[in-house]
């Protein structure tokens, strides 16, 4: 079908950056899907995968070409056994709200927890989705026991975990192939799809943005539904007290501790001050925010601390080891909100979804008078002990330059989003500048940019510049091997 | 001032589910929480206390599970929580609840001895919706009962109350001790603090079973049940009408505007 009028929306994602493309279709089966991508690229005709956009880094947004979207692809079976538990099968277009739905039918759950529930499972996989409680259970990839996978030629693939495993030349393919490269030496971070010894195959199209083939279908592990879970908010009078209390949590031992007893840290999620500034905002239009009371604009922004488990002995430990840590930075009773179960904690977790999505808000006010603005944020990652300084970091730039920014993240994992927020033309253009900083001192500290929320193409000019060449080499080879004619997701990453 | 709020555990019927094929409800996996009406009911109950003094306490009919619905309610502010609890109880229709419920509200107005001033209750509870446990509990305990109660406010030792009613709303005045039926649903509500629900976690909750109360057997459970729940379905509507496909937008809203005009004519 034609893209005029009526598809323009699928011509975009959260990253609002507007793409342009001919036509669109709507696989519903994977045989359907490999058909379509079999006769586009025996036509030469390049294509972009696409899920929910959902996505902030333009993976999704085409740029010419047809695009092929598989929102109507979402077929959900049922619970089954499978090699080590209960697993259930999803097509790629499946949303995780749908999956948490099904898996919680049979009293179970899908670890990984974005927090945008309408993303699909397929987008999640792509991007190698994490979220919040990715410090305790992994990323989605993790959680993904196999995959059908359709190569750009339409080419139907099984890969089941285990099976197909690189070694320091390459590795084995279905049908007997081999895909030979040399391996590079271990790194801190490994970017987009540079394959490594020991990495599973299933995991080198994990976070590949949709450019080596398409994840139609994907068996999900599952795990059982504990039946505590409890969540608390802090909010604190300055970022130093903030930063202090989450350090505590690590250099506490808190998730060591609870581990140990068979419960987990599920979440311990920093928002700063200019974040809740925007939630503020933005929740009097927000229903999902509508039971919270007004947020309050905590100068040194709020932390979320999740836990959950099968024992609330050790869990209420935890937490009265954190009222003493917040009660040693000044903070105040009345300063906490606390959960108990799941609908309850939901309402947190929408708070903490509506960082993104007020940023967004913003953004999207923003363009009203200047169009030419888009969502401007990088994903860093920091080693441990370094978040607080990265944040700090943060707060002077944001400040020096005069952008305004707001930076968010999951402190137990030291992944930090911070958002540049300009309002004129001008100020974009130095936001540009200032991300490269901030590139380059989590570079400093240590840590590497680009997570769970892919580069896409709105980051691909920073992986470009600051990715090592050796590993850009690699993925450029791994491209070209699976898609040597280069139509797949063009102009991601590479 | 004594008040007693009246509480139930209820499924999240936000998170239920159809079964496509039986048309019936999925409650499997489904969280539980405080009636939406009831927590309303409880806040009301708290500002309440917090403007004349006095104490809140909350009582639930359920299965042990219920007890963290209470504890939610301490967490929320509540001062005493109580639990009536038995097998015997299983199956009990808004009748027979209403009887046991009653039991319990004398129970413990003698343990503690000192009558309830007030009973607030949630209009009805999202998971049966028949708002008859309420003002079945005031017939019961010789109370004045109010429905579809909206603000209320205590003065001189009576109610004055704004209900809802068919045509608009209606101020009225009821002597004390009287059970009301909150309508409103629960606005904003600033979560309880961690400490907060931390000591609720441990409170020690007052637990009523069978033997504790003046009750007669074949009055509770099953038995003391006239009416039965023999399935819960979604209703099918059949809707008269026409569907009009096309991908072309244009030739589709001027064929829907030529049947509407067809439409008016007749």
């Amino acid at each position: 079908m034609l893209i005029e009028g009526r598809y323009d929306r699928f011509l975009g994602d959260e990253s609002r950056i507007a793409g342009h493309a001919r036509e669109i279709f709507f696989p519903a089966t994977a045989e359907e899907a490999a058909d379509m991508m079999r006769t586009m690229y025996a036509e030469w005709c390049p294509y972009t995968i696409q899920g929910a956009h959902t996505g902030i880094s333009a993976a999704a947004v085409p740029s010419g070409g047809n695009v092929l979207n598989t929102e109507r692809f979402a077929a959900i079976g049922p619970v089954e056994d499978g090699p080590a538990g209960k697993v259930l099968r999803a097509a790629c277009g499946a949303r995780l709200q749908d999956i948490t739905q099904a898996a919680g039918a049979a009293g179970l759950c899908f670890r990984p927890n974005p927090t945008e529930e309408t993303a699909t499972i397929g987008g999640m996989f792509s991007c190698r989705a994490a979220g919040p409680n990715a410090f305790t259970y992994g990323d989605a990839p993790g959680s993904v026991q196999g995959i059908r996978l359709l190569l750009p030629d339409g080419t139907m693939w099984e890969l089941e975990r285990g099976q197909y495993i690189f070694d320091n030349t390459g590795c084995s393919l279905p049908g007997g192939g081999r895909f030979g490269l040399p391996m590079l030496e271990a790194s801190a971070f490994r970017y987009g799809f540079s394959p490594c010894a020991g990495m599973d195959l299933i995991d080198l199209f994990a976070g590949s943005e949709g450019m080596l083939g398409l994840a139609a279908e994907l068996t999900l592990i599952l795990h059982p539904r504990p039946p505590h879970q409890w969540a608390t908010v802090f909010f604190f009078k300055n970022t130093d007290d903030a930063m202090r209390f989450a350090q505590d949590a690590l250099s506490g031992g808190w998730a060591e501790t609870l581990r140990a007893a068979g419960c987990a840290l599920t979440a311990l999620e920093y928002l700063d001050s200019a974040t809740l500034a925007c939630i503020a905002d933005f929740q009097p239009g927000n229903t999902a925010l509508r039971e919270l009371p007004d947020i309050p604009c905590a100068g040194g922004g709020a932390v979320l601390v999740e836990l959950e488990g099968d024992d609330t002995g050790p869990m209420e430990d935890i937490l009265m080891a954190a009222l003493e840590s917040f009660d040693a930075r000044g903070g105040q009773e009345a300063d906490t909100w606390a959960a108990m179960g799941e609908p309850e904690i939901s309402r947190f977790r929408q708070l903490r979804h509506a960082a993104p999505e007020a940023i967004n808000t913003l953004v999207d006010q923003n363009r009203l008078a200047e169009p030419s603005l888009h969502k401007l944020s990088v994903d860093v990652q920091l080693p441990q002990g370094q978040f607080a300084p990265m944040v700090a970091y943060c707060h002077a730039a944001f400040a020096k330059a005069g952008i305004p920014g707001a930076a968010f993240g999951h402190a137990a994992s030291g992944r930090l989003h911070a958002n540049l927020l300009p309002a004129t033309k001008d100020g974009l253009n130095a936001a540009h500048r200032l991300l490269d900083a901030l590139v380059q001192k989590s570079l400093s500290l240590g840590g590497g940019f680009t997570h769970e929320n892919g580069v896409g193409k709105a980051r691909r000019e920073l992986l470009l510049r600051h990715a090592p060449r050796e590993q850009l080499e690699a993925m450029r080879q791994v491209k070209h091997f699976f898609d040597p004619k280069g139509l797949l997701n063009p102009e991601n990453m590479l | 001032m004594r008040i007693l709020v009246c509480i139930k555990q209820v499924p999240d019927t936000a998170a239920i589910r159809i079964d496509p094929e039986s048309h019936t409800l999925i409650r499997q996996g489904v969280p539980s929480i405080v009636n939406p009406f009831d927590m309303a009911a409880l806040g009301m109950a708290l500002q309440l206390r917090d403007g004349a003094g006095g104490e809140v306490a909350v009582l639930c009919m359920g299965p042990q599970q219920a007890e963290q619905a209470l504890r939610t309610c301490l967490a929320y502010g509540a001062d005493e929580a109580w639990l009536a609890c038995d097998n015997a109880f299983a199956g009990s229709d808004t009748l027979a609840t209403g009887y046991i419920l009653a039991a319990a509200v004398r129970e413990i107005e003698r343990r503690s001895g000192v009558p309830f001033d007030l009973i607030l209750c949630g209009r009805m509870s999202i998971d049966g919706d028949t708002g008859q446990v309420g003002p079945q509990l005031a017939e019961r305990l010789g109370m004045v009962s109010l429905t579809n109660v909206t603000e209320t406010e205590v003065a001189g030792g009576a109610m004055r109350a704004l209900r809802m009613t068919d045509e608009g709303f209606a101020r009225v005045l009821a002597p004390l001790p009287a059970l009301l039926c909150v309508a409103n649903l629960p606005g904003k509500t600033t979560p309880p603090s961690l400490p907060a629900r931390l000591k609720a976690e441990k409170a020690e909750l007052g637990i009523l079973a069978f033997a504790d109360l003046a009750l007669e057997r074949e009055r509770v459970g099953l038995a003391g049940s006239p009416t039965h729940v023999l399935r819960t379905t979604i209703p099918t509507f059949h809707k008269k009408g026409i569907v009009i496909n096309g991908d072309d937008p244009v030739e589709a809203v001027t064929g829907l505007i030529g049947f509407m005009k067809d439409k008016a004519k007749q």
